[in-house]
């Protein structure tokens, strides 16, 4: 029994006004289906060569999946842009692509927002700054609307 | 310490220029109102993505962007209780005073010590590239104002406890 039926929302009930958002035409992936890439990409790390493992874990991200899938997803990122040196970052974002930098900055904001990404706060800055130094705000202004999130 | 306040500066300047392209929207809703959209919620297409900048877990910034509205939160860095307290009572101080203010919000966001609320309006009335400068510059200062605070609040309170508790010496 609803004690307050004078503030019931009624436009919420409305079949006509219901908001749909767009679908997203992307692949759902599992866990089980990601480990085996999350473990390519930390494979990839400890063999040195950095700029293919985050090539490989920008490539298709888990759009469209649970928050407990993105999150471990965004965590194996973490990983790779905490082992990046930073000398070595200038180097690794002038050989990305912009596609790809969108993609990067989109981890960056999507970290801060965790727990465990504001822990490493300072190397995501580091990340931040020289990319939108050598790119420009384009990615910050693309990231405002994109429906794709993380 | 301070090693990484620079990167999180121009961070937050370089998502706040991003954010700060506020055009007029009457409400789609109701005739002849306008509300700042990130206020009202009421319609979701006109809603951007929100923008988190930590600089590690006490200090961060909420960025809420709309078409119309910008929403920006600010937590400020309280490691011991009586920061906690000043901070409380400066950002009251501040809040009280919203009116004047004009960009400030009175109750700050769920999680966060201070907001404030920019609209398309305030966009025309000031330049952006100020508005912007504005938020960097209280940002640095709030953490100032807190410690010189603490510090006066230290020395005073040893001032204090000497004149009293000399008496019983």
């Amino acid at each position: 029994m609803e004690q307050d039926w004078r503030r019931i929302d009624v436009d919420a009930y409305d079949p006509d006004q219901q908001y749909q958002p767009d679908p997203i035409d992307v692949p759902v992936y599992t866990l089980q289906a990601l480990e085996p890439k999350l473990q390519q990409i930390r494979g990839l790390l400890s063999r040195g060569s950095a700029l293919d493992s985050l090539r490989l874990a920008i490539d298709s991200p888990p759009y469209a999946d649970e928050p407990s899938v993105k999150k471990q997803y965004l965590l194996g990122v973490l990983e790779v842009l905490n082992n990046i040196k930073q000398t070595e970052i200038n180097g690794v974002i002038k050989q990305l692509t912009l596609d790809e930098i969108d993609v990067l900055i989109k981890f960056v904001y999507s970290l801060m927002a965790l727990k465990e990404g504001q822990k490493s706060g300072g190397v995501l800055l580091g990340w931040f700054d020289k990319t939108i130094e050598a790119v420009g705000e384009g990615p910050v202004v693309r990231y405002l609307s994109d429906p794709l999130k993380l | 310490m301070s090693q990484s306040l620079k990167p999180y500066l121009t961070a937050v300047r370089h998502s706040l220029n991003a954010s700060l392209n506020l055009s007029n929207f009457s409400s789609q809703i109701v005739e002849r109102h306008n509300y700042p959209e990130i206020e009202s919620k009421k319609t979701k297409e006109v809603l951007l993505n929100p923008i988190t900048i930590a600089r590690n877990e006490n200090e961060k910034i909420l960025i809420e962007p709309s078409i119309n509205s910008v929403r920006i939160s600010i937590k400020i860095k309280q490691s011991d209780e009586i920061e906690t307290i000043l901070v409380d009572k400066f950002t009251g101080f501040l809040t009280k005073r919203a009116e004047n203010f004009l960009i400030l919000r009175r109750v700050p966001v769920e999680g966060y010590d201070i907001s404030f609320l920019l609209t398309n309006y305030h966009n025309e009335v000031m330049m952006k590239n100020k508005l912007v400068d504005f938020i960097i510059e209280f940002m640095e200062d709030v953490d100032k104002e807190i410690s010189e605070m603490k510090l006066f609040l230290n020395a005073r309170a040893r001032f204090v406890a000497e004149a009293y508790l000399s008496v019983f010496d």
